[in-house]
């Protein structure tokens, strides 16, 4: 129908150098694009978007390229940047001075390929936490207290092999001291830590690499997430009702003809999510919980029923994967997009207001 | 029916979605500036409170680890500490603090961060900004260690070392502003002018008063031929320091070469006139010897020489073109003095030859087609002449086609060659000639009127200006003025007399001047008509 939100391009500009990820700076019309010059160093820009078109208001290059980058542990005043760049290094940048950073550890032995943090913002409880997953198979989460050691790792044993890990997200922050990471391999295991327990709580393997695990929600109790894979699809596991054999319900779908890169849910509406694929397409998504949400299985023990998925609203902005996005906190519907064409691209997404 | 509703419909979701998208991007715009004020809002204010943070997870299970190394740790210190408590915690360096910074010993240092490192973590959140600043104070001294081995490179030629050297030093210390000018000046050694400004750049966002960076960047801008740009950076250099020699020296250069881009074609010219002719008072005009591979390669011409019985006079003249060399300077000074105004108006005339052309685009450089008034030209482009260019350079002419008609000549060796040239076409010479104002006769010919000259002119007179009724008598007059003429006349042959005959019969009858002043005319050439 005609009365489907509508995705439409606001602004596009053409940059110089390979973009890797966006990120909008929280309370405020600015974001932040990480990416990677020809040379080999690092690119770090900072646009806001003002009347129609954006301004860049500061640049930054870097002796190494960006790989990632999130607020997610950062307060509300300071809103420092936590980067992982392709030397495995991570740091933690303060956007006024980005000259030196204001945390430095030498992270992983190679590639940092994703980042993200919880605690900061407002948002959730607890300590402001980083975890990074790096090409050399380790997870390790990091407190900006804590000088060059991590605060937790997860790696594989000496004997096993070692699987790059290519997408970390955290969840189940609802207290100060519980929480959650995901982490998917590119084989297509997707590993649940408990940090509180420090134990590995759940896995499994979708059969292709996970591009991108994200929660719905960092700071509730976990309800749902989403896993795109290689491929074409992606899944949506009900994280409420664990059950122990069977793990969590899912429901898989079949997307953009080609690899999901990303799926990201709108802060708003944790039910409304977008998922970016190889082929330039943005796909945006609506979950429907089942009538029932917990059934019981012939042996009595609870188990989770998964939901419905509605395409509401796709649309190809380019030929070349969209490999970052991020909707912005503050303006529902307002989203930034950078693609593997050097472009990125500031997005509207209307009637949201009235999923 | 179901199809117009329809489209009714889609019509009026697809007015509301353009309403709606206006609407979002109205509220955008205010959104905008809301959320830019709580951005500044936010910034200044500083953290309030600070909420209270659980512990470092795991902290606990190393602190069990280490709290016997600890313990053991402390008893020792504990004996030491008392007799020189003040140095248990290093004491700081400042980073302008050199003397000392060279009595500093890294590796000490970090034996000693280690250590720290080993304590309790109740100390970690206080000792971790001092830890901090020594760390920070580390890569300084790592950042000078990198800057002085890039320097010992550069003096010896090994410009890429220098350059990473300085690149390893800039990641321990990015705020160091002398490592990227330094990187700049090796990268200028190696001939790479972008990067060479961009690290200046970086250079002097670090430290916008480095004079060293602006004078580095001005100079590889100038390799790159963005000579606005390089001059902005000496100014500012010489803005900082204004006893700067070379900077000076650098600028003056710059602006000698955006000047004359910028001027106007006829000053050029102007420049480009008079500086071939030096006034020198000896009026030497160096005679023009070219090189054999320069010379013209056109095959000679073969002349059919006409005796009409001047073979003496040709002879006589032939002393005076050395003197008209001579006089050459003198008279086209005058020239130049008496028209430039006139001159610097016609540029270019058309149907010139093209050496000519290529000499004019030569001193016209970058100014555009000028778009002057043209032709009917009766005063000749100084140009060609100032250029010595003598008329044995213009190269002879293609037999076969016509040639153009030259425009009015400037000396009488012009003139005699652009004659030669025309000899066969006596309806171009007729053209050429009438170009030439009968006033000027007495310029162009001064000592130098040649008979066969002369009965050329006789003969355009009777074959083109009389049929056409043009001014003859003017012609006649200005001619008799010219020196020499006499001696032109004298040695006219009878056939020449004749035609001079002919003229002066067809002047009379043209009936515009008066019979005393035809007569008068007749008298001085010899004739009784």
């Amino acid at each position: 129908m005609v009365d489907k939100p509508q995705i439409i391009a606001h602004v596009e500009k053409s940059l110089n150098f390979t973009l890797f990820d966006c990120k909008w700076i929280p309370c405020s019309a600015k974001f932040v694009v990480l990416g990677n010059h020809a040379r080999g160093t690092g690119a770090l820009q900072i646009y806001e978007v003002s009347k129609g078109e954006v301004k860049l208001l500061k640049e930054r290059e870097k002796t190494k390229a960006f790989k990632c980058g999130t607020f997610g542990a950062a307060s509300l005043q300071q809103r420092n940047l936590a980067t992982g760049d392709f030397d495995g290094k991570l740091s933690v940048w303060d956007l006024e001075n980005v000259d030196t950073p204001v945390y430095h550890a030498p992270a992983h032995k190679e590639i940092i390929n994703c980042i993200d943090g919880v605690g900061g913002l407002g948002i959730g409880e607890g300590a402001p936490e980083i975890v990074t997953g790096s090409r050399d198979g380790s997870v390790k989460v990091w407190d900006p207290r804590q000088k060059d050691l991590p605060v937790a790792t997860m790696e594989p044993s000496e004997s096993e092999a070692r699987r790059d890990c290519w997408t970390v997200a955290f969840g189940n922050a609802y207290s100060p001291t519980e929480r959650c990471v995901c982490a998917g391999y590119d084989n297509g295991d997707i590993k649940l830590f408990d940090l509180r327990n420090m134990a590995l709580r759940w896995e499994t393997n979708v059969k292709n690499g996970v591009c991108s695990v994200e929660f719905d929600r960092k700071d509730i109790d976990m309800n749902k997430m989403v896993a795109t894979t290689l491929e074409s699809k992606f899944h949506v596991f009900d994280m409420r009702t664990q059950h122990p054999t069977k793990g969590f319900a899912s429901l898989s779908e079949k997307a953009h003809k080609s690899t999901v890169w990303l799926a990201r849910h709108l802060p708003q509406n944790r039910d409304v999510f977008m998922t970016c694929g190889g082929s330039g397409t943005l796909n945006l998504w609506q979950y429907s919980y089942p009538d029932k949400r917990v059934q019981a299985d012939d042996k009595g023990v609870d188990m989770g029923v998964a939901g419905t998925v509605s395409l509401l609203q796709n649309v190809t902005l380019s030929t070349q994967p969209i490999a970052g996005f991020d909707w912005s906190p503050d303006k529902v519907g307002l989203c930034v997009c950078t693609a593997f064409d050097q472009c990125l691209r500031v997005l509207i997404v209307t009637k949201l207001n009235r999923l | 029916m179901a199809s117009p509703d329809k489209a009714l419909e889609i019509q009026m979701q697809v007015r509301q979605n353009a309403s709606e998208m206006q609407d979002f991007l109205k509220d955008l715009d205010s959104w905008e500036d809301d959320i830019k004020k709580k951005d500044e809002q936010l910034k200044t204010q500083k953290e309030g409170h600070e909420p209270v943070l659980p512990p470092i997870r795991n902290r606990a299970a190393a602190k069990k680890k280490k709290k016997k190394v600890k313990t053991e740790e402390k008893k020792e210190e504990t004996g030491a500490g008392q007799q020189n408590g003040q140095q248990k915690k290093p004491k700081r360096i400042s980073g302008y603090d050199y003397r000392s910074w060279d009595k500093f010993d890294v590796d000490q240092e970090l034996e000693k961060l280690e250590d720290e490192q080993k304590e309790s973590s109740s100390e970690y959140e206080s000792e971790s900004d001092s830890e901090k600043a020594l760390e920070q104070q580390r890569l300084m001294q790592q950042a000078l260690m990198e800057k002085d081995r890039g320097n010992a490179f550069f003096k010896e030629g090994k410009y890429e070392e220098a350059m990473s050297c300085y690149t390893t030093g800039m990641d321990a210390d990015p705020k160091n502003a002398v490592l990227p000018a330094n990187r700049a000046m090796a990268l200028l050694k190696l001939n790479r002018y972008e990067d060479a400004v961009r690290d200046c750049t970086l250079a002097l966002d670090l430290d916008p008063t480095y004079t060293k960076a602006y004078h580095r960047r001005a100079t590889a801008r100038m390799e790159l031929n963005k000579l606005e740009d390089a001059k902005r950076d000496y100014e500012k250099v010489l803005s900082l320091d204004p006893s700067n020699k070379q900077a000076q020296a650098e600028l003056r250069k710059i602006k000698k070469a955006l000047e004359p881009a910028t001027k106007k074609s006829e000053e050029v010219i102007e420049i480009k006139k008079t500086k071939p002719q030096p006034k020198d008072p000896s009026h030497v005009v160096r005679p023009i010897n070219k090189p054999v591979h320069l010379r013209s390669k056109k095959p000679l011409r073969r002349l059919v020489i006409e005796e009409i019985g001047g073979e003496e006079d040709r002879i006589m003249f032939q002393p005076s073109t050395n003197l008209q060399a001579t006089e050459l300077p003198s008279f086209s000074s005058e020239e130049t003095a008496q028209i430039p105004v006139e001159n610097s108006e016609k540029l270019k005339t058309g149907g010139e030859e093209k050496k000519v052309r290529e000499n004019l685009i030569q001193e016209v450089d970058d100014s555009p087609n000028v778009d002057v008034p043209q032709i009917n030209v009766n005063r000749p482009s100084n140009v060609e002449r100032k250029k010595p260019t003598s008329p044995r350079d213009q190269q002879p002419v293609v037999t076969s086609a016509p040639p153009a008609v030259p425009g009015a000549p400037a000396t009488a060796l012009q003139m005699q060659a652009d004659w030669r040239r025309l000899h066969g076409y006596p309806q171009l010479l007729y053209q050429y000639f009438k170009q030439i104002p009968p006033s000027m006769y007495v310029k162009l010919f001064q000592q130098s009127l040649e008979s066969d000259i002369l009965n050329g002119i006789m003969l355009l007179l009777r074959d083109h200006y009389l049929p056409n009724k043009d001014d003859v008598y003017n012609v006649l007059r200005s001619m008799s003025e010219v020196k020499r003429f006499n001696m032109a006349i004298m040695f006219m042959s009878t056939k020449d007399k004749q035609v001079v005959v002919e003229v002066f019969k067809g002047l009379k009858l043209l009936g515009h001047q008066s019979q005393q002043d035809i007569e008068a005319l007749c008298k001085k050439y010899g004739v009784n008509v």
